[in-house]
């Protein structure tokens, strides 16, 4: 077979490949749905922004255990579907008293999940995300304000 | 040859511009986000001690203070109460560890033997496990003479001679006194042998004995009372 024709013939089976993997993997073949990021991180593209809120925490002690309930709010037209919701501690407002664990914890969200949200909706999820401050935390704590970062996953979906 | 390389690229830019249209369709309301998405988690602050009142009673000195909260119903686990001595001799601070009753008022009772000769005032400092807060200011001065050497000379009175036995520890029992009552007299309290106090080291018992170093010794001097922690 000339080279030329082997060429056009790899072409083609490439072309196939593709044509098969975003019929296959693309998010838009499963049931019309998108994978979206709120974190701000990345700006990959794809991502599409939904908001979420919460009410701060306050009077964490050794020992004590708060739990931090959050708001979703869907800006989009069409319904979103909340599959997973993550939070971590991003800083600390003293530098004597560093995020690590042995300062602050912040556990799983307890809710359950998926939440699904009305277009230009807003829900409170069930669950909450609980925010401990360990025994034995440093004493230059005392006082201190930690940020605490939320991420959540959801899709866009017609159901 | 060249058209067949050509069709498939034609096809290849169909697909592109077919995947990349779907994009944009389904990009349509897409925003990238510009905020993230933060909450505050606020840790209490240690408190400063509140300053206590304090009163003589039985010849011993009953400290007493508002118990305090780290955070809302969450109240301190200890408190240190401190007893500073003033005046011109110097005298080591006197801590004690009190461990929270859980009720409103904490007290704690000094007993006069480890008071005898001085002038006091305290401070509290709150505790929560590892976790202290700053002194509070000062109560007012509480005076302690030398021990009450008048007591001991008398033999056999050595049963009713400690002025620190049997005091009551009950916060309600405490009321602040002035301290002008309190410092001069340390029989204003107290109901045994008042008629023997108001000189304070008065020789004259001590006469009277065979041995007179021993009573300015006093029961009191040499076996003070176990501390009257809560």
């Amino acid at each position: 077979m000339p080279k030329n024709r082997w060429i056009a013939v790899m072409t083609a089976v490439v072309l196939s490949g593709a044509v098969a993997t975003l019929t296959v993997v693309s998010p838009f073949a499963d049931e019309d749905t998108l994978v979206m990021v709120s974190r701000s991180e990345g700006r990959q593209s794809g991502e599409v922004h939904f908001e979420l809120r919460g009410k701060p925490v306050r009077n964490l002690y050794p020992g004590s255990t708060r739990h931090m309930k959050i708001t979703v709010e869907n800006p989009l037209d069409q319904r979103l579907r909340l599959e997973q919701v993550t939070a971590e501690v991003s800083s600390s407002s003293r530098h004597d008293c560093p995020t690590m664990p042995a300062n602050l914890q912040v556990g799983a969200y307890s809710g359950g999940l998926p939440v699904t949200v009305h277009p230009a909706g807003r829900t409170e999820l069930p669950g909450a995300i609980p925010i401990t401050m360990p025994m034995g935390a440093s004493i230059n704590c005392a006082g201190t304000d930690f940020t605490v970062t939320i991420y959540g996953v959801g899709l866009r979906t017609n159901r | 040859m060249r058209r067949s390389a050509k069709f498939l690229l034609m096809v290849a830019v169909v697909i592109a511009m077919g995947t990349g249209g779907t994009v944009l369709a389904y990009a349509g309301g897409w925003i990238l986000p510009d905020n993230k998405a933060t909450l505050a988690a606020g840790v209490a602050a240690m408190p400063r001690g509140v300053k206590p009142s304090v009163a003589k009673q039985s010849g011993q000195a009953v400290v007493v203070w508002p118990a305090q909260e780290i955070a809302p119903g969450s109240l301190m686990d200890r408190y240190v109460v401190t007893a500073h001595h003033t005046g011109a001799s110097t005298k080591p601070d006197i801590a004690r560890t009190v461990v929270a009753s859980g009720n409103a008022t904490e007290s704690v009772t000094f007993t006069g033997a480890e008071l005898a000769g001085g002038t006091w005032n305290w401070t509290i400092r709150p505790k929560f496990q590892e976790w202290i807060g700053a002194a509070s200011g000062k109560s007012h001065n509480l005076a302690f003479p030398v021990a009450p050497v008048a007591r001991s000379a008398t033999p056999g009175d050595s049963a009713t001679a400690s002025p620190t036995s049997g005091s009551s520890r009950s916060p309600a029992t405490v009321v602040s006194s002035s301290r002008p009552a309190a410092m001069k007299s340390p029989a204003s309290d107290g109901t045994k042998a008042p008629e023997k106090q108001p000189e304070t080291t008065t020789p004259e018992p001590v006469k009277s004995d065979g041995p007179p170093p021993q009573p300015f010794e006093s029961s009191s001097g040499e076996a003070p009372e176990p501390p009257a922690e809560k």
